[in-house]
């Protein structure tokens, strides 16, 4: 299987791979240096990352992620996954809301 | 002897027509804003903004808000990297980096233009929606703060609350505006020129794919210069990692992970600064 290494030399620090990795396993702050980091014990191999990077430095290598690492990971993706889809409903909720005041506002224009 | 620099230092932001800032409207102003968006202070969230635009796509004046909206930081942009290109030269800089401010400044014009230019398709004008950024502050007579619901303007109290000679410092700047801020900027505008895509408006969709070409260059900039400004200085390259962790914790749409880190970061960061006072 494959996981995903950031090269360094391209990397502009901009941190959509972080804030889009549903495994929450790129790290930035922790290393102490300004230097993005995949644990790669923690990669399921989504690609997310890898399709947002504007500067195409993020690619694959190969290596085994120890199975319980990677069952560990499969599941912190899954909270990932639905805390995102709670954010979007939430979204979603608000926006109707606003759009049905909208219509309100223009109702009583 | 006044420097130039001083001298822009103490010319205050100006525009025609002036900045109307978001946080400082009256409640009459606020009203009037609602019957346009549905809800006044949800203004300034852009990423709101965007989901109006999508949800309602025949509603122009909700598209005239959402870019109206990102207008105004690119008109700060401009007011705040033309005051570095004058300000940085005070500063050990190599030459380079002022040419790429200026040629950052001169993006930000561009952008300003487009947005203009989005904006008139719409039958609408710059000014006639509020600013999301406070250009030179609060007008006179300005009541109270509204609640921060905006990343940029986030940023800008976030801004206000640090010592002015920190802001002025290149390498504190480039972290925080063009690593942090404008890094942080690409989703917004890759997600605005995929709504353009989605409801059929290929000028919304075009002018953001522009925008995201340029931001991607601004962060590189900022990347590329904080690394020479940094080299071999361990202490200049942890205080631009502090204040890209500063400018994470005001925009704070944070994941779990993101938040325990940066807090992990700043415990760090306390101890360290509590071991070198004693």
């Amino acid at each position: 299987m494959a996981v995903v290494r950031i090269d360094l030399r391209g990397c502009i620090n901009c941190g959509w791979c972080r804030r889009v990795c549903p495994t929450e396993t790129i790290r930035y702050f922790s290393t102490g240096h300004r230097t993005h980091i995949v644990e790669r014990d923690g990669c399921i191999d989504c690609g997310i990352c890898v399709k947002v990077c504007p500067v195409a430095c993020i690619d694959p290598e190969q290596y085994t992620v120890p199975e319980d690492r990677l069952e560990a990971a499969k599941t912190k993706a899954r909270a990932y996954a639905a805390e995102q889809r709670r954010l979007k409903l939430e979204r979603e909720a608000l926006v109707a809301r606003t759009l049905a005041k909208l219509a309100g506002s223009t109702a009583h224009a | 002897m006044s420097t130039f620099a001083e001298h822009v230092r103490q010319t205050e932001s100006r525009r025609d027509p002036p900045y109307r800032p978001a946080m400082y409207l009256s409640d009459a102003e606020k009203r009037e804003l609602a019957t346009r968006i549905g809800d006044a202070d949800l203004y300034q969230d852009l990423f709101t903004m965007r989901d109006l635009v999508r949800h309602q796509p025949e509603n122009i004046e909700l598209r005239k808000a959402l870019v109206s909206g990102i207008a105004s930081a690119e008109f700060a942009g401009i007011d705040a990297f033309s005051r570095k290109v004058v300000e940085w030269q005070e500063w050990d800089v190599p030459a380079t980096l002022i040419m790429a401010i200026a040629r950052q400044t001169w993006d930000e014009v561009r952008h300003a233009h487009l947005a203009a230019g989005l904006i008139e398709s719409y039958g609408g004008h710059i000014g006639e929606y509020p600013d999301t950024l406070a250009g030179s502050g609060p007008p006179p007579g300005a009541a109270q703060q509204a609640p921060v619901t905006t990343p940029a303007a986030a940023m800008q109290q976030g801004y206000a609350s640090m010592p002015e000679q920190l802001l002025r410092d290149p390498v504190v700047s480039l972290s925080m505006t063009n690593v942090s801020l404008e890094g942080g900027a690409l989703t917004l505008f890759q997600e605005t020129s995929a709504v353009g895509e989605k409801i059929g408006d290929h000028l919304m969709a075009h002018c953001y794919d522009y925008n995201w070409a340029d931001e991607v260059t601004h962060t590189a900039i900022g990347d590329f210069f904080v690394k020479e400004l940094t080299e071999d200085k361990p202490e200049e390259e942890a205080k631009a990692l502090r204040v890209h962790a500063l400018a994470e914790a005001f925009r704070a749409r944070l994941n779990g992970q993101q938040s325990a880190e940066l807090r992990a970061f700043f415990a760090d960061e306390m101890a360290r600064a509590s071991a070198a006072l004693g």
